[in-house]
């Protein structure tokens, strides 16, 4: 009997091994893709650091202007407040003053008509 | 400063302004005075002033038709066109026409009252009265009378109204029988004078006819009309030559600011700029265009609130009672009384101390409620014509001058209720048509 000779098999390579491979040829490619990568987390990163320093400062500025807004109200209220007493005394006293020239008119247009025997 | 031999600048002791004086080659003086307002606007006021050593005269014509003469035993105040009226240390008034014809003059007079004692009076001829802008005589001389009477130890003239028939004022008690409408053909209705804030298409109420026409009227006698050719050509000619006159003075100071460094450090101090002299110089020639036809704005809380005085002073007529500042004072409704000027009037304002005019029919509230130490009291602008003091302008006004506004009211309220007697007694009613 003869031994079997041993065939020659051809290689097989697997595909990924084989990508690998051509990887291994163009480092380029990986560098750029890696670069590229980068930039974009780095990006992603800057922009979300960017809003939220934005955030920050509109926050900031909110509540600086809410701050503002309470103040400059608390005061309009106290200017009110201080004023409010002034204002009702003097639409008291025009009131007042409108019925003492209404309760002249009755008595001096009574008097008149009673003369005038209209009465 | 000195500008140079005639001229001078003298800044106000304020700050807020200057006035340039210029001494004329007749011996009369031409003064400018210039102050910012509280609203930043330039506030120009110029006149002439002519004085006449051996009578004691000195006399102010303004650049704005004003003309104001103060002499010994008098004073008057007229607007440009209008009557003078004449104030005399006596306690006596006279009014002269711009043509010299006397339009009232008064007299003491002695009567015997009611009470059967006689009392020392002063009677008033009237000859005539101002109807849009010309002066229309009476076919007879009108009389009118007042009493002396002491109001915080000075004595005052009070009007004292005649009486008249119970029929006089029976219009006045009930609407109209013929609603009177505001027409074009409405012989009695507001002139266009003023403009009310809330117009009215017709009159129901009398009272509220009586009371529009209380504003108009006044308002109608102090405004200045244009005048017929050759009536006052002269007078417009002299004011006008006046005006350019004081406009070429401004300009002259107003160039000298750029080479005077005295000049120029006075005016930096009070940040004034030459581009200031130039408004000033804009402001006093718009005067020339100022048109005084323009309607004056009355609102509708003074309307209202003169409506209610006119049915008080129409009552009050009936009663033979007064209408006394000391009254009005006393009573509650001070605070809120409007006072007509009757007359032209000098005040000074009570802030800056300025000059500034009250014509006929200016309407004036009490800004403070005398108390009776001063003869003068603060009053606050309501409503006033274009070259008035300025509405919401506070000025001090002589209480004497007061009564005579109350006189002046009382006095057109009863011209104004024969108007509207006779309009509603007529044939044709109160239209033309």
């Amino acid at each position: 009997m003869r031994a079997p000779v041993p065939q020659s098999v051809p290689r097989q390579v697997p595909p990924a091994l084989a990508a690998a491979t051509g990887t291994r040829h163009n480092p380029w490619v990986w560098a750029g893709a890696s670069a590229l990568t980068v930039v974009l987390l780095g990006g992603v990163g800057y922009w979300g650091w960017i809003n939220k320093l934005a955030n920050d400062e509109t926050a900031r500025r909110l509540a600086q202007l809410s701050e503002v807004s309470q103040h400059r109200g608390a005061e309009a209220a106290a200017a009110d407040a201080r004023r409010a007493p002034e204002d009702m005394a003097e639409r008291a006293q025009i009131a007042a003053a409108q019925a003492a020239l209404n309760k002249q008119i009755t008595e001096e247009e009574n008097l008149a008509k009673a003369r005038a025997g209209m009465k | 400063v000195t500008i140079n031999a005639t001229t001078s600048v003298v800044p106000r002791t304020d700050r807020s302004g200057f006035a340039i004086h210029h001494q004329n080659a007749d011996g009369s003086q031409f003064v400018v005075t210039q102050r910012r307002l509280s609203n930043g606007a330039p506030h120009v006021v110029g006149y002439k002033q002519i004085d006449d050593p051996r009578r004691g005269v000195t006399t102010r014509i303004y650049s704005n038709g004003y003309r104001v003469t103060a002499g010994r035993d008098f004073d008057s105040r007229s607007v440009h066109g209008g009557p003078t009226f004449v104030s005399y240390r006596s306690g006596l008034h006279a009014a002269v026409l711009s043509n010299g014809k006397p339009m009232f003059r008064e007299g003491f007079a002695v009567i015997r009252g009611v009470d059967g004692h006689e009392h020392r009076v002063i009677q008033r001829t009237v000859y005539a009265r101002m109807v849009h802008g010309s002066p229309v005589f009476f076919a007879a001389p009108a009389v009118r009378v007042y009493d002396v009477v002491p109001i915080y130890g000075a004595p005052v003239y009070l009007y004292r109204p005649p009486l008249f028939e119970s029929i006089f004022y029976r219009p006045f008690w009930t609407p109209f029988a013929v609603v009177v409408a505001v027409t074009p053909d409405c012989v009695i209705c507001p002139a266009p004078v003023v403009a009310f804030a809330a117009p009215v298409t017709r009159y129901v109420n009398p009272i509220d006819l009586v009371g529009d026409l209380q504003i108009s009227t006044a308002f109608d006698d102090g405004a200045v009309y244009p005048q017929p050719l050759a009536t006052l050509q002269d007078d417009d000619a002299a004011l006008a030559e006046m005006r350019n006159q004081m406009s070429d003075l401004q300009r002259q100071v107003s160039t000298s600011v750029e080479t005077n460094n005295l000049l120029k450090a006075q005016f930096a101090d009070q940040g004034t700029q030459a581009r200031d002299l130039q408004a000033q110089v804009d402001a006093l020639k718009s005067q020339q265009t100022i048109s005084n036809m323009a309607p004056v704005q009355v609102p509708e809380e003074v309307r209202q609130q003169i409506r209610q005085q006119v049915r008080l002073s129409i009552a009050q007529h009936q009663n033979g009672h007064l209408l006394a500042l000391s009254d009005v004072i006393a009573s509650g409704y001070a605070k809120i009384y409007i006072f007509q000027a009757a007359a032209p009037l000098s005040v000074s304002d009570v802030d800056s101390g300025d000059e500034c005019f009250l014509n006929t029919g200016d309407l004036i509230a009490f800004a403070k409620i005398p108390t009776g130490d001063s003869p003068v009291t603060q009053m606050k602008v309501i409503t006033s014509a274009a070259n008035s003091c300025q509405s919401k302008q506070v000025v001090d006004v002589p209480l004497t001058d007061l009564q005579e506004m109350l006189n002046g009211f009382s006095e057109r309220v009863e011209d104004n209720m024969k108007r509207v007697n006779s309009c509603i007694s007529a044939p044709g009613g109160c239209s033309r048509a």
